[in-house]
């Protein structure tokens, strides 16, 4: 039986490093040098997975190139942050807008409505020739190969959005004088080589998931616990969980999880992951939980690293990773295999299969099909 | 040909002036010629004064004045930095030709050979050619 979702899993590495010298050298090309120094503040957005794949670089992004950098969902771009006051620049902000289809409404609202008032606009997307390619002053272009059997949700247009962002926010550093031609090289080596000893891992990994989900009982619903990068990550495994077999999940930050989800009910029927390697600031945090967790009977498991597992009881060691985004983008990985295993178990069709009461999201129609504002002076 | 290799510091001028020398002696050369040449477009080959190493800042410094890093160069494949080092690499070359006489790399007493840096810090080379005088080779 094919497992569309876990088969993008296991090419991911593969097709990742193919394109990576393709996607150097869209970064390169992609802005003029005196756009570069004129921006102050980067925004990424999009919606489900690509903004969480804004979600997941922000940091990094921040790391990289010492420009303030928010992310936001397409809502939060489109309807509330372009009206509220702000310093006012030419060709500031940057917008990166995420949409494989480029066909999102609420991305391309958000995109047009900050290159209404002078922003630069990227957009990041598989279809050049969509509205959001149209409305765009610039296309960062992601090639999505057909895969086979593949029509299951997104794992490898996740990780491509992931990697032009990261290469991009590489781009944006050397430019600006942050770092050496050398050290961004290194960089970039850093996350190709760390591709190569992901895909010799995936197998591991796929076994150690498809073990889980086999041995364990089929649970009501899923939480996935995480901070920083992570909690990119984690929204990722849910949304991937959400689309696979259907069960409810939730994502949460560690610390508020202990505010909030802690309280839930049933929580024998709540399947639980953290996502913590040994060297994430909230590590201390998400070894605190363990004993909470215990009590509560809660099933739960920690994707971690090899230090991580050693101090921690249900633990997988995922392989070390040139930086915080990469050990996220592993955790994703992980949970989509995770997520993949289960829908193969419950026999859930991906995305309900767009049948029945779910008819209305076929051919994204619940996504592409909405009312957009007005651009500023229209009536 | 003699190849040697080196780490430099970001815009420095970088002393080679004993490896030339080295690469003379171990040669057994009495009489003759040293070309040495940069496989690099971001660097640049040049005699320099060394006794007082705020002269060679001068150097450096000056050369960052007349081509100073800007973000309008057509060259943008690159960095700002890169575009301005291709234009200093060029108005200082990237070869010399040194005399040897009597066994030894002819410069004067203040004269020495320096890698200018004008990216950098990078893993960098420099080339060395010996070539005798025809009557010392035919022997």
């Amino acid at each position: 039986m094919t497992n569309p979702m876990r088969e993008q899993v296991l090419l991911s590495p593969q097709l990742l490093r193919e394109q990576f010298a393709a996607m150097e050298e869209r970064s390169r090309a992609l802005l003029p040098t005196p756009t570069i120094f004129a921006i102050r503040e980067v925004i990424l957005t999009g919606c489900g997975d690509s903004q969480i794949a804004g979600a997941l670089l922000r940091e990094e992004w921040l790391r990289l190139t010492a420009i303030p950098t928010q992310a936001w969902n397409a809502m939060q771009a489109a309807r509330y942050e372009p009206a509220l006051p702000r310093r006012q620049s030419p060709q500031d902000p940057l917008v990166v807008a995420i949409s494989i289809s480029g066909g999102v409404a609420r991305t391309l609202e958000a995109a047009e409505q900050w290159r209404a008032r002078g922003a630069t606009v990227v957009a990041l997307t598989a279809n050049p020739a969509s509205p959001l390619g149209q409305a765009a002053e610039f296309i960062y272009e992601l090639t999505i190969p057909p895969l086979e059997g593949a029509g299951g949700p997104g794992v490898l247009s996740f990780l491509l959005a992931t990697q032009a962002l990261y290469l991009l926010a590489i781009r944006f550093g050397e430019v600006r004088g942050r770092f050496t031609q050398d050290e961004a090289q290194a960089l970039r080596e850093g996350w190709s080589q760390g591709l190569v000893k992901v895909e010799q891992y995936l197998p591991t990994l796929d076994s150690t998931m498809q073990r889980i989900t086999g041995e364990a009982k089929v649970l009501s619903r899923y939480e996935l616990l995480g901070s920083g990068p992570a909690r990119a990550a984690a929204a990722f495994g849910a949304a991937k969980i959400l689309e696979a077999s259907g069960h409810p999940a939730l994502h949460q930050d560690i610390e508020e999880w202990l505010h909030l989800h802690y309280f839930a009910q049933d929580p024998l029927e709540c399947g639980t992951w953290l996502l913590c390697s040994s060297d994430d600031p909230a590590f201390s945090r998400a070894r605190e939980l363990e004993p909470y967790l215990r009590r509560l009977e809660r099933p739960h498991c920690y994707l971690t690293d090899e230090q991580g597992a050693a101090l921690l009881t249900h633990a997988i060691d995922l392989p070390i990773a040139p930086c915080a985004v990469f050990t996220a983008a592993v955790q994703a990985l992980a949970l989509a295999l995770f997520a993949a295993h289960l829908s193969e178990r419950c026999g859930a069709k991906y995305g309900r299969g767009a049948r029945g009461p779910w008819q209305d999201c076929a051919d994204g129609r619940t996504t592409r099909l909405s009312e957009r504002l007005p651009l500023p002076g229209e009536a | 040909m003699q190849i040697h290799r080196f780490r430099t510091q970001a815009h420095q001028a970088h002393e080679l002036t004993q490896v030339l020398r080295d690469a003379v002696t171990g040669s057994g050369v009495r009489e003759g010629a040293l070309i040495a040449s940069i496989p690099h477009t971001t660097a640049g080959l040049a005699v320099l004064s060394w006794p007082d190493p705020l002269g060679l800042e001068d150097v450096m410094d000056e050369l960052r004045r007349l081509v100073p890093t800007r973000i309008d160069f057509k060259h943008q494949h690159d960095t700002p930095q890169d575009a301005a080092a291709h234009i200093q690499s060029a108005l200082v070359g990237v070869s010399l030709s040194l005399i040897i006489h009597d066994g030894a790399l002819q410069l004067g007493h203040s004269q020495g050979v320096f890698f200018l840096e004008f990216d950098g810090p990078r893993d960098r080379q420099i080339h060395m050619q010996i070539i005798p005088m025809q009557e010392e080779s035919d022997g």
